[in-house]
């Protein structure tokens, strides 16, 4: 009796283990929550399960709950849209938007936004390296066919206005289309307030 | 022939997977909806009244998500059973959500319902 005690204490230590294994983006004392909760669950599904006759309620208590490593990634993604929505880096950001496009609509405007958002910035960038380079091919073009920011196209008698200037003008709306960018899907993933409650009617 | 049927088969679990899993955050609200309960007793709620059969591993997850979203608030209490349970309740925020999401649900069924009444007939 006393050594199945310890068995069952040990297998359940073992699989709680495995769960925290996969929180380390988590501090401690999430961490501490989410396995108290666990060990919570697990402690009454085992009386559940003897009162129900079975055999090993400590194997099939934690069978129920399924294998540590998933639910530890389930709790984990959890966490990463937290963290993106924390932070300023456009990959994470993006990342996190391509896998909430999955999901629903709301992941899938941020993925949009973001995605239109840093090809803009990054175009920008572009045509401001491509003026200190190629001065004859970038600028600000108005001509027959038009205006244009950017690299020249037609050579019907387009001219360039903006000078030297084009590339501070660029790098400006470059940093400028990258900031707006940034905290717009940083908005976007948060996983509370406004944002979310206008498009979870669009889910 | 075999492999057909074993495929439409496996699609058809596979759309009333993921037709439950789209509906889970509102039955998670809804069950909540009138009183505060730990994860053990939604999930027997959900069993008892819907004939849901939850993963148990994915329901604590969906929690704790609902929570970052302000759409649950939780406190852990004593219980006699020696472990603490750790209850999850509406915000006001959350049953804002809950009736929004009735709403599309009501509208959403019935025109489903609309939509399936020559199949159905046809099948009787």
């Amino acid at each position: 009796m006393i050594a199945a005690t310890v068995n069952s204490a040990e297998a359940i230590g073992k699989y709680l283990a495995r769960v925290q294994g996969g929180l380390k983006q988590f501090d401690t004392a999430t961490q501490q929550e989410i396995l108290a909760e666990i060990q919570g669950h697990v402690a009454e599904r085992i009386e559940e399960l003897k009162e129900q006759g079975s055999s090993s309620p400590v194997e099939d208590a934690l069978l129920a709950l399924g294998d540590p490593g998933v639910l530890a990634r389930q709790f984990s993604e959890v966490s990463v849209q937290q963290t993106a929505s924390r932070s300023f880096l456009p990959w994470v950001l993006l990342r996190v938007a391509a896998r909430m496009a999955i999901v629903g609509a709301r992941g899938f405007i941020a993925f949009f936004v973001g995605f239109v958002g840093y090809v803009t910035a990054v175009a920008f960038f572009v045509a401001a390296f491509g003026k200190l380079f190629m001065p004859d091919k970038f600028g600000f073009w108005v001509g027959p066919h038009g205006i244009a920011w950017g690299a020249l196209r037609n050579t019907g008698g387009e001219h360039e206005l903006a000078g030297a200037s084009f590339i501070y003008l660029s790098l400006i709306a470059a940093f400028v289309t990258g900031s707006a960018t940034t905290l717009l899907l940083r908005w976007l993933v948060r996983p509370s307030g406004f944002t979310s409650k206008i498009l979870s009617r669009l889910r | 022939m075999y492999i057909a049927m074993e495929s439409n088969s496996n699609h058809g679990d596979r759309w009333e997977a993921q037709l439950r899993k789209g509906c889970l955050d509102l039955v998670i609200l809804a069950v909540l909806w009138n009183e505060r309960l730990y994860g053990l007793e939604i999930l027997r709620r959900l069993e008892q009244i819907a004939g849901l059969d939850l993963a148990e591993g994915t329901l604590y997850p969906i929690l704790m998500r609902l929570k970052q979203e302000g759409l649950l608030e939780s406190t852990w209490v004593e219980a006699e059973t020696g472990h603490p349970r750790k209850y999850y309740r509406l915000t006001r925020a959350g049953r804002q959500r809950t009736s929004k999401m009735c709403e599309s649900w009501e509208e959403f069924s019935q025109g489903i319902s609309r939509l399936l009444m020559p199949v159905k007939e046809a099948a009787r």
